[in-house]
């Protein structure tokens, strides 16, 4: 080989090695087909704590499990269709609301397909629950299918170390912009479970 | 050793540069617009709603001053809107279908539906407030713009009151279809 081979096949090389890249990066950061629900909006705790069948603070015990439910209970629809759900199992911490007991395990759902087919508001605030986190959650109970959160923005907060964190403005709970406000005591949990259960009589 | 160590470094900082200048031009003239809304702003709609506020909504939208032109068809294959029942607490839901390049790009036709189940109790304003919200979506819309102004893409809207698109939703579709 010449060096001016050499140098014609390096640079081909280079070329080959950027084009590669190239693809790689833009299948990952195309945009992603996402659902698109309209959902309730709970302006005051009042709303949201009527809201749900169901408050608890639960623990992650298992995440991100992408099933396809038959979530369609339309009376004599033929072509009805299964929707992508990404499920995680929750072991129940302590009940606020509903008829579930401390210690109790339950599946619930959230719309889409985390990683493929994620549902818009989910996937903008990270909003797919993780494995062995504290979550306090606002849920809907169905009798043939697992429990939903009320709606994706303000359905489930996280917990750490007693204190409630949201990404997502419209939550209810738990949302600043400012992290020294995140830590100031309005925004612990005890707090936030006192002012739900002056509604739940 | 030097000399063999830039040998490999020189090269792999140079495909780096490249990279990255090709993925800036790739997506310069990707997130413009709401992906999923529709390629042509005329569509044909079949009306499979057991509600009675095809009309009205529809209506909402062909009375804006933009390209929308929406036409009621019988039949099946085109857009259409239904009702049902689904176990879950969404309100409405918009689904883009045939889609520019498969999997995304600009929809040829959409899919909207609308549940029962969390509407059952809720006035025709309030649900002809979602479906005029799904409907913006077709036309390229995404949920809660930024400006914070009054719009039907809005979560926390009055859905007993608003069902219109609002002056910043209609500047936004006119926005999307400006050649
Ligand atoms: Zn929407």
């Amino acid at each position: 080989m010449t060096i001016k081979h050499k140098r014609v096949t390096s640079i081909l090389g280079v070329v080959a090695l950027s084009i590669a890249l190239t693809v790689l990066l833009c299948i990952g950061l195309l945009p992603k087909p996402m659902f698109h629900g309209d959902y309730p909006y709970y302006p005051d705790v009042e709303s949201i704590t009527d809201a749900a069948d169901v408050i608890i603070v639960g623990e992650v015990t298992k995440a991100r499990e992408v099933k396809n439910l038959m979530v369609d209970r339309t009376p004599n629809k033929s072509d009805k269709e299964a929707t992508p759900y990404t499920l995680s199992t929750i072991k129940v911490l302590r009940v606020i609301k509903g008829d579930l007991n401390i210690g109790d395990v339950i599946t619930i759902k959230q719309l889409g397909d985390y990683r493929n087919k994620p549902e818009a508001t989910l996937h903008e605030m990270d909003g797919y629950l993780s494995k062995d986190t504290e979550q306090l959650m606002f849920l809907c109970e169905y009798e043939n299918s697992p429990y939903s959160p009320v709606n994706p923005a303000q359905g489930i907060i996280e917990v750490r170390n007693g204190v409630l964190h949201s990404n997502n403005k419209y939550s209810l709970f738990g949302y600043s912009t400012d992290t020294a406000n995140a830590i100031r005591t309005d925004n612990s949990l005890d707090v936030a479970v006192e002012s739900i259960k002056k509604f739940t009589d | 050793m030097k000399r063999k160590l830039s040998k490999i470094i020189v090269p792999m900082l140079l495909s780096l540069l490249i990279t990255s200048m090709l993925t800036t031009v790739a997506f310069a003239a990707q997130y413009i617009y709401y992906g999923g809304g529709l390629l042509n702003p005329a569509v044909e709609v079949e009306n499979r709603l057991s509600y009675g506020i095809f009309h009205d909504c529809v209506d909402e939208w062909n009375s804006t001053d933009t390209p929308v032109d929406i036409t009621q068809v019988p039949g099946s294959g085109h857009s259409y809107i239904i009702s049902g029942q689904w176990d879950d607490t969404w309100y409405g839901m918009y689904t883009p279908q045939s889609r520019q390049y498969v999997f995304w790009g600009r929809a040829g036709k959409f899919k909207i539906e609308l549940n029962r189940s969390t509407l059952v109790s809720e006035s025709d304003t309030f649900r002809s407030s979602v479906l005029v919200h799904e409907l913006g979506h077709a036309f390229c819309l995404d949920d809660n713009p930024s400006s914070g102004n009054s719009s039907i893409m809005n979560y926390d809207r009055n859905r007993n009151y608003l069902t219109w698109p609002t002056s910043d939703d209609i500047a936004g579709v006119n926005d999307a279809y400006a050649d």
